[in-house]
């Protein structure tokens, strides 16, 4: 389990977050929604061991700031919201990235199926040969996921679920990859690891989304299943539209 | 047009499909590289001024391997193991050397363009050597006296190390590289380590002078076992360590952020890149000055050839940098023979047309 409690973070002394707590279990997906510049992204960055935070963040009961890089990287897995590639290497060179953490358990012949699959699943079968530097971008946000999913390829091991954190996996996909993509999350969160999803689309997120984090001028507004949370005078008074 | 010649691309990336693997073609080229590299290193021993044949330089070579024995000249004897032979030793260490440096800094800037030579590190190194050149019989006497044959390496490292410290402050910011910036500071940076040489240059007597000359063009000349016993060990620790960077180097061309979701430990990777570029210029440059491009023109060759994969490129380049150096010094010594021309001009003017190459065909890439 993501456990915050007071969660904080400040840019410079400028707070940008305030007073975040909430749980993120294991076996479902957790989205975070709220309008540009609540903090979404930011608390999404400092749950991901990207930023110093005040108050307290922990995976499986362990203070995240303690922990070194591959420990976290055996628990959690990140797909940011933009991913530039410095090199030319082939969508199998960047999707076998993700397994650089090692901890998959896997031997190389079983990396390459593992690789080959999660291409499969984002819909990129036959691309491993391609170059990265010319797919578009959407094509490219989904070689990301497949990435991500390698690092956190079983959901649960040793019965320690792990994690996906996702921020706007879909806002550059076209209708039929959005709901792949979170057709993925949702397999991932039913064999019994957690999503944490930041997405816009409030239909699809009450589709899929088993709690929802509404964020507001970097505090939490709200938090709980779907139909507790979205409600006409919360969203309307977060995102400031009455219509 | 570019429509067409963009399916093209693909359907010949689709024809020829490898599917992605390159590590096939990688491994192949590697033990071509170490073919190459054994035949240039003959090339080398074989070639020079005087007359002495490659010839008897083979039979030389084989003939304990066949029970043989073969006289040799004592004036043969002394070009070959006291001129040629440790001339071509230094020549695969700066070799490696510089080629890797270049490799290693491209990774941990993210850019092709990234090399020590061009970036300021040579000349923070050469500005480390020139001070204990001019320094070491006076103000510096002691540090001369307590590190011996290793005082010019140690120095030129220490200059490397701060040249390429301030460059890395300079040029990134919350962990993402500005390229301009990069390239720019390198500039400043080089500048500043040019004018503080000269500054010592015109302190310098006539004899540190002719010591010093060497270091406007870089030259394998010098080659001595003394200056090979002061290098090699530093070299070679280095070509031992930077293949367990190539993992982390390869998550890093995916941003630092990445990076260490990955699980690399982004600083401790940061600072080891750091070190190993700046000690391995530094001893380059303390034994042979400054030699240019070879750190740009290799990896990016290789990364035509092989790819980008770190843990390929790395060996690699260590390989075919060694082996080019060789070329180029064989042609340094035999085009104007019995004269010799600095190994850098050769250098140079094979890569700075290749940089400018590089330049335009991803001016897309830079945000210049």
């Amino acid at each position: 389990m993501i456990e915050v409690k007071n969660g904080s973070v400040h840019i410079g002394k400028k707070p940008i977050l305030s007073g975040v707590a909430f749980n993120a279990l294991p076996g479902a997906i957790t989205a975070i929604i709220g309008p540009n510049g609540s903090g979404k992204t930011t608390l999404l960055k400092a749950i991901s061991g990207d930023l110093p935070y005040g108050g307290s963040i922990r995976v499986h009961g362990r203070e995240i700031n303690a922990l070194k890089p591959w420990e976290m990287a055996a628990m959690r897995a990140v797909l940011p919201q933009s991913s530039s590639l410095s090199f030319p290497f082939t969508i199998r060179e960047v999707v076998r990235l993700g397994l650089t953490a090692g901890r998959t358990g896997a031997s190389r012949g079983q990396m390459d199926d593992i690789v080959e699959e999660a291409l499969a699943r984002v819909d990129l079968q036959g691309f491993s040969g391609r170059f990265y530097q010319e797919l578009s971008g959407g094509e490219q946000q989904r070689v990301q996921l497949a990435r991500v999913l390698c690092q956190v390829w079983h959901p649960v091991v040793d019965e320690m679920p792990r994690y996906l954190f996702l921020d706007e996996p879909i806002s550059s996909l076209d209708i039929r990859h959005q709901l792949v993509i979170l057709d993925i999350a949702r397999d991932f969160a039913q064999r019994g690891g957690g999503v944490l999803a930041i997405l816009h689309d409030l239909n699809l997120t009450a589709m899929y989304a088993d709690n929802i984090l509404v964020m507001h001028q970097g505090q939490v507004r709200d938090f709980g299943p779907p139909n507790a949370v979205l409600k006409n005078d919360l969203l309307q008074s977060v995102f400031e539209c009455s219509r | 047009m570019l429509q067409t010649l963009s399916t093209a691309t693909r359907l010949s990336a689709n024809r020829d499909n490898t599917m992605g693997d390159r590590s096939l073609k990688a491994r192949l080229t590697l033990v071509g590289l170490a073919g190459l590299l054994a035949v240039t290193s003959v090339l080398s021993l074989a070639t020079g001024a005087s007359d002495a044949s490659l010839l008897a330089v083979i039979q030389f070579w084989i003939a304990p391997l066949t029970g043989s024995e073969i006289e040799l000249s004592i004036r043969d004897s002394i070009i070959i193991h006291d001129i040629r032979l440790p001339r071509m030793v230094l020549g695969i260490l700066v070799g490696a050397s510089l080629a890797v440096c270049g490799a290693t800094m491209q990774g941990l800037f993210r850019n092709p363009l990234a090399d020590p030579g061009i970036v300021g590190v040579s000349s923070g190194a050469a500005l480390g050597a020139v001070t204990m050149i001019v320094l070491g019989s006076s103000t510096l006497a002691p540090i001369a006296d307590f590190l011996g044959v290793f005082a010019l390496p140690l120095t030129a490292f220490a200059g490397a190390l701060i040249t390429t410290l301030l460059l890395y402050r300079v040029s990134t910011q919350n962990g993402k590289t500005s390229v301009a910036t990069m390239l720019l500071a390198g500039i400043a940076l080089g500048a500043l380590a040019l004018a503080l040489t000269g500054i010592l240059i015109f302190m310098a007597d006539d004899q540190q002078l002719r010591d010093l000359t060497f270091w406007n063009m870089g030259s394998l000349a010098g080659a001595t076992w003394v200056k090979i016993l002061a290098a090699a060990p530093i070299i070679i620790v280095v070509l031992l360590t930077v293949p367990f960077l190539a993992g982390g180097l390869n998550a890093m061309t995916l941003g630092e952020a990445t990076a260490r979701h990955i699980g690399i430990p982004v600083q401790g990777l940061k600072a080891c890149s750091i070190l190993v570029v700046a000690a391995a210029t530094g001893a380059s440059v303390a034994v042979s000055g400054g030699i240019g491009f070879v750190g740009i023109v290799v990896p990016h060759l290789l990364r035509l050839l092989i790819g980008p994969d770190h843990r390929y490129l790395l060996p690699a380049s260590a390989l075919l940098g060694a082996s080019l150096l060789l070329v180029a010094d064989a042609i340094a010594r035999t085009i104007v023979a019995p004269a010799e021309l600095p190994i850098g001009i050769i250098t140079a003017l094979v890569g700075a047309p290749f940089f400018l190459w590089i330049l335009l065909s991803r001016r897309g890439f830079l945000d210049l």
